[in-house]
């Protein structure tokens, strides 16, 4: 089952479709489950003061979002009934249409992988030391703010 | 003589110049705010949280020798 040291969520650069979809292929031999729920992060083109989101570039604190995610995985297997769940965000850049965050809970019925799934990417967003610096078209940047 | 380790990322490094720096004689984090805060005026002007040792704290809190703090911004990931 799960693991009780913190595990690295942490990849250089954009998530791969590739690497999405061989996470999902990896799940069938786990035959007790019945449902799986994905969240995709995209990272958006945004227009801010006439200038385009080229990018973003992530950075971290890792030993502590590390510590914060092995805590938010914990309270998350208290609360729901799934069988397994994988986090995967970006570091470095990645470029607008490109996926930064990768969320893949599963549970032998819908309600708790999709449940579960909504609320890890909540946490994330709102407890992780992650910064994302949105680099413009014309080489200039400004950090991102989450909403 | 008590000496703490800080920390910074993102628009904060920007601020101090450095990611990570020593300090001496720092009793408590609002000690350490009130120095960074006449030593840099502009965080003033910036939001952040502090976590010691990797905790985030909400109110003033005594620093022990070898303390690690990082002054952090908002949080933007995902």
């Amino acid at each position: 089952m799960e693991n009780t040291k913190p595990k690295n969520i942490f990849m250089q650069g954009a998530i791969s479709s590739a690497f999405i979809a061989d996470s999902i292929q990896k799940h069938s031999i786990k035959t007790n489950i019945g449902a799986h729920s994905i969240f995709l992060g995209q990272v958006r083109n945004d227009v801010i003061d006439g200038k385009h989101v080229e990018a973003i570039e992530y950075s971290t604190y890792e030993e502590m979002a590390l510590e914060q995610m092995h805590k938010i995985r914990e309270a998350i297997f208290q609360k729901y009934q799934l069988t397994c769940m994988h986090v995967y965000h970006s570091l470095g850049i990645v470029k607008a249409g490109e996926i930064s965050l990768f969320v893949f809970t599963s549970s032998q019925h819908r309600k708790a992988a999709i449940d579960a799934c909504e609320e890890v990417v909540e946490r994330i967003k709102k407890e992780l030391p992650v910064w994302g610096k949105e680099l413009f078209e014309d080489a200039s940047y400004q950090w991102k703010q989450n909403n | 003589m008590k000496q703490i380790n800080v920390l910074t990322f993102g628009a904060i490094t920007e601020i101090t110049g450095s990611k990570s720096f020593l300090m001496n004689g720092i009793d408590s984090t609002q000690h350490l705010v009130d120095l960074l805060e006449e030593k840099y005026p502009r965080l003033k002007t910036v939001q952040y949280a502090i976590a010691v040792n990797k905790e985030v704290i909400q109110q003033n809190t005594m620093l022990d020798n070898d303390a690690t703090v990082a002054i952090l911004p908002p949080f933007s990931g995902g």
